[in-house]
């Protein structure tokens, strides 16, 4: 009986914090909403919003916490706060780069990593039962070892708790502690997601970022409107001349040599956010390429070189369903020609 | 080895007048409740022994407790006489101290080579009292309410429980950081939430920042009834990352962590 209370206490503590921290079905369909889309493309992107909703959460927090130490950029910058500023769709990305603004070592990040993981803890409080009495904590950071490649890079990943993507949350326990729930536990969590979430068997998904580290990058401070209710946020965004000269140089207009077929999607991806070209400062966004140290005139060969590669097979990785909402505004080479001509005026400034 | 055993004929009567005539030695009476444990005895056998051992005038009753009389006390030089001897450093404690009084403390998974120096917990009714040397072992005097510990029968000496040695060792040892790897890396085999539970306050902070560290860095999740990042303790992050670490990455990750 006493294992049973202290049971019902551990459960009762976790629907709470769920209720607190889950997104509401309602603010992820504002967002879904704002597209044209048909009821199974709807179904698809509202999948994707709750990770992206999870995002923009962690970013949220991460600035909070490391306020001028951390700076963020890529594409779920780019895609989710500029891009969707001036009303172009995102292109769906699950990934959150940022930079750390020290000189720091990868130990020291992690130091940083656990001092924010008391920071969250104390913040959302999200323990999952998975006996009478033990719990794990989720909505925690941690290192993502498998990906762990590069010794300039963290690459970090959040366990959290959605409707749709993922694994379902027992099969993660057990893989995760080795851990077989009991069919009371489960039960009652079931009886918690369905309450909470309106699904029984929730999913455990991780959302991934990384944090690179060395130079400085240029950075300015914007005040962003979050979507799903977020509320206004001051973040630190690296400069988007530099994000997108960056791009510029070391995507779309590489030469990739007889490689060029591995790096297509990373091409076509470079190639949507070329989108905000027509918003940046122009001479600005030269004075970055110009940096790179590279001839304009060989940028542009590579870039037509590059794209041809692309057009040949575009559609394989244009008809992805990360793309599905530019799909709907746009087509292929439509982007393409748009950003040829903008690219040639950066160019040759 | 043990001659008094084999005089006396059982465990009960060999743990019994052991316990006594050491306790008669420092003045202090033993409880029976405390004898059953640590030995792991009989209740009734042992209880009805000490019956008898009172009708016949030996020991007498000090409120829950109990003692040897002057009569009894003939029996003390002929019972330590006969203590067992391993010459292993530990001899001082098997002739002076009341197996229900000390336990000794070793690290039961060692995940290293090396020489470490146990530690030997002393109720704290004796603390002040001058009875050990030491030299071999540190000697940390403490309460023994709800400690968990059992004489070994084969090295003749109290010892801690693997999750109370463990407590001990995150709690009052000064090399406490270098235990840590052991409880890590064995995590399937010990009772985690049984260290936390017996540690000091600083014990459980010591080792719930190496769980938190252990689940951030590893992506693993320890199941527990603990928080332990409400218990993570910031000073020690520095120490424990540089410590840990290299125990517990492979040789890829190696390459790039000591970067």
């Amino acid at each position: 009986m006493e294992a049973v209370d202290k049971g019902c206490g551990v459960i009762r503590s976790f629907e709470e914090s769920l209720e607190r921290i889950v997104p509401k079905l309602e603010d992820l369909e504002i967002e879904v909403n704002r597209y044209p889309l048909n009821k199974r493309e709807r179904n698809q992107v509202l999948q994707s919003m709750e990770r992206v909703y999870y995002l923009i959460w962690l970013m949220k927090n991460i600035q909070n916490f490391f306020k001028e130490k951390i700076q963020f950029g890529g594409g779920a910058i780019l895609n989710y706060i500029f891009l969707k500023s001036i009303e172009e769709p995102p292109r769906m990305t699950f990934d959150l780069d940022s930079h750390w603004n020290e000189p720091i070592s990868k130990r020291s990040l992690l130091k940083e990593m656990l001092r924010f993981n008391k920071y969250l803890k104390a913040l959302i409080d999200v323990r999952m039962p998975v006996d009478d009495v033990h719990s794990i904590t989720i909505y925690v950071v941690e290192h993502d070892i498998e990906k762990d490649f590069f010794s300039n890079v963290l690459f970090l990943r959040v366990p959290v708790i959605t409707r749709w993507t993922g694994e379902t949350f027992h099969a993660f326990v057990k893989r995760i502690t080795g851990f077989e729930m009991k069919y009371v536990v489960l039960t009652e969590l079931r009886k918690v997601f369905e309450k909470t979430l309106g699904v029984k068997d929730a999913k455990i998904d991780y959302i991934r970022f990384e944090v690179s580290f060395g130079s400085p990058l240029p950075y300015t401070k914007y005040s962003v409107q979050l979507p799903f209710n977020l509320g206004t946020q001051a973040f630190n965004i690296t400069e988007l001349e530099y994000q997108l000269a960056s791009k510029i140089v070391n995507k779309l207009c590489k030469d990739y040599g007889k490689t060029t077929a591995f790096v297509l999607h990373d091409v076509l991806k470079a190639l949507l956010d070329m989108r905000l070209l027509k918003y940046v400062n122009g001479d600005k966004l030269t004075y970055y390429v110009k940096q790179a140290d590279k001839n304009p005139a060989v940028l542009l060969d590579n870039f037509r070189r590059n794209i041809t590669a692309l057009m040949n097979v575009g559609a394989r990785y244009w008809g992805s369903h990360h793309y599905i909402l530019i799909r709907k505004v746009y087509t292929l080479e439509t982007l393409v020609e748009n950003t040829r001509e903008m690219l040639e005026d950066v160019l040759t400034r | 080895m043990a001659v008094l055993l084999d005089i006396v004929g059982s465990r009960v009567r060999y743990a019994v007048l052991l316990t006594l005539a050491k306790a008669y030695k420092l003045k202090v009476p033993v409880s029976p409740r405390a004898i059953v444990r640590v030995f792991g005895l009989n209740i009734p056998n042992t209880y009805s022994f000490m019956r008898k051992l009172v009708e016949v005038g030996l020991i007498m009753r000090t409120g829950s407790k109990y003692m040897l009389t002057e009569k009894g006390a003939k029996l003390v030089d002929f019972v330590l006489e006969l203590v067992p001897k391993l010459n292993d450093g530990f001899d001082e404690l098997r002739a002076t101290m009341p197996e229900t009084m000390y336990y000794v403390v070793e690290p039961k998974y060692k995940e290293w080579f090396g020489v470490y120096k146990p530690l030997v917990m002393v109720d704290k009714a004796l603390r002040n009292r001058d009875i050990l040397v030491g030299g071999n072992y540190v000697i940390v005097y403490v309460s023994f309410r709800g400690k968990v510990f059992k004489y070994d029968w084969d090295r003749y000496l109290s010892l801690a429980s693997v999750e109370q040695a463990y407590a001990d060792l995150i709690s009052y040892d000064d090399q406490w950081i270098s235990y840590i790897p052991d409880i890590l890396l064995n995590l399937f085999r010990l009772d985690v939430e049984e260290v936390l539970k017996r540690a000091t306050y600083e014990g459980r902070r010591r080792l719930a920042t190496a769980l938190a560290y252990y689940e951030t860095f590893l992506g693993r999740k320890v199941p527990l009834r603990t928080d332990v990042y409400s218990l993570l303790d910031e000073k020690l992050l520095d120490d424990m990352i540089a410590f840990v670490t290299p125990l517990l990455i492979d040789e890829r990750g190696l390459r790039v962590w000591k970067l």
